[in-house]
């Protein structure tokens, strides 16, 4: 088939979007004062991790069903979406806050925004109510766990280098350690650097595959059109 | 005239010293990056009425709850509720009203009303226990810091179009990296030292 390892990334693509490709903070821009503001510790980011999956997966799914679609106008579905959101954050604050309560006073202002991330909301608003309740699981889950891989390391990077310790136990070898990624500003320089390697990594992945179908000197077969052809869409 | 100088005593720490985007990066999202002054000064406006209100009805409510032992994230569900009545008026005004400037509001109102700005200012202005009128001019504040940190963005992103960048850079990454550089040029601007 004409270009066959490029429609197999392309597939692959689609059916991951969101994990890496397609990636929520770094290809989308969403939820960005979460990643670059709850990542000073890694014990934070899984307190906000914690939050974002018990509240996103269920608006989410609360979006996907049909008398939701069929019956709420676009003006009402948003303060659903947040209200929602907000009683299902109150337990897992109770939940947490005997477990870590040092993390969770020192993320402030930072957990309750959990509520109006705009993972939930965008998504709510291009899968939920456009797409069946399985297919809005399987976007969740993946945009999600795109989501969690990016705090968890950005987290790991600036505890590790601005604490000298991972998860509050201290990492013996780490000589410096650099104050200043524990502010804000780095970790939006951190973001930007990481988004930037995501996309040259995405770009070389890409581009390896459709020289090497190059080279293999495929032609399309005769009647095959790759303009009607999905596979050759991301 | 004591309440009046508070007022806007705690706007203008509001837009410059707590700026809303450079300091605590509130509401960087897309908006950030795909706005054109028009939509960011509609947005912004929006965002100011909105904290404005809701400002003074979270601070009603956190009166009312001063003596009780509430929960952050309970707390949370009382200020959205504010700000579910706020959006609430302004979309039937809006709905009302006629006019090309009400109704092209009606599709930004959402956005505007439902995001880490306008909560996180809520949050944060009756955390610290102010007075009425520091707590609503603390809330007027971070609408006007908010949108000229986004016009101010703008510029960075027309100017950054220009340059040649390595591909990877283009588009969100470099600006990032712009509101990061800004964000430490106002955090040293204000006088702050990195923790030692």
């Amino acid at each position: 088939m004409y270009l066959q390892r490029t429609r197999k990334h392309n597939r692959l693509v689609r059916r991951f979007s969101g994990l890496f490709f397609d990636n929520p903070v770094l290809s989308l821009g969403l939820a960005l004062p979460l990643a670059i503001s709850a990542t000073n510790s890694l014990q934070g980011a899984f307190c906000v991790m914690i939050g974002m999956w018990a509240t996103t997966l269920p608006v989410m799914l609360f979006s996907s069903l049909p008398p939701v679609r069929r019956f709420l106008p676009l003006w009402a579905r948003f303060p659903v979406y947040v209200l929602l959101a907000v009683a299902i954050l109150i337990p897992v604050e109770l939940r947490l806050s005997p477990i870590y309560p040092v993390v969770l006073n020192s993320l402030g202002v930072y957990f309750p925004i959990i509520a109006v991330n705009t993972i939930m909301l965008y998504r709510c608003e291009h899968v939920g109510v456009r797409c069946g309740v399985l297919h809005t699981l399987i976007d969740g889950v993946l945009h999600l766990l795109g989501f969690s891989v990016v705090m968890a390391l950005l987290a790991c990077v600036r505890e590790l280098f601005g604490y000298g310790s991972v998860w509050g136990i201290p990492v013996t070898g780490i000589t410096f350690k650099l104050s200043g990624l524990l502010i804000p500003f780095s970790g939006c320089i951190l973001l930007a650097f990481l988004a930037a390697g995501s996309r040259y990594i995405g770009r070389l992945w890409r581009v390896r595959n459709y020289r090497a179908d190059l080279r293999d000197g495929q032609t399309p077969a005769e009647g095959e059109d790759e303009d009607l052809d999905d596979d050759l869409l991301i | 005239m004591e309440a009046i100088g508070l007022f806007f005593l705690y706007a203008l720490v509001a837009i410059f010293l707590e700026n809303a985007v450079f300091t605590r990066m509130l509401g960087v999202g897309r908006m950030v990056f795909l706005g054109t002054p028009k939509r960011i000064l509609a947005h912004g406006a929006a965002l100011t009425v909105i904290t404005f209100f809701g400002s003074m009805l979270s601070f009603a409510a956190n009166y009312l709850l001063y003596d009780y032992n509430v929960a952050v994230s309970l707390r949370a569900l009382i200020y959205l509720c504010c700000l579910t009545v706020v959006y609430l008026i302004l979309y039937l005004l809006c709905d009302r009203l006629p006019g090309k400037i009400f109704t092209p509001m009606k599709k930004l109102l959402p956005l505007s009303t439902f995001n880490c700005a306008s909560l996180g200012a809520l949050v944060l202005t009756t955390a610290q226990q102010h007075s009425f009128f520091s707590t609503v001019g603390f809330g007027l504040g971070t609408g006007v810091g908010y949108t000229l940190a986004l016009l101010l963005i703008y510029t960075g992103r027309r100017r950054l179009e220009l340059v040649t960048l390595p591909r990877a850079f283009k588009g969100m990454p470099i600006h990032l990296l712009y509101i990061g550089l800004v964000s430490l040029a106002i955090y040293g601007l204000i006088g702050h030292q990195l923790p030692t």
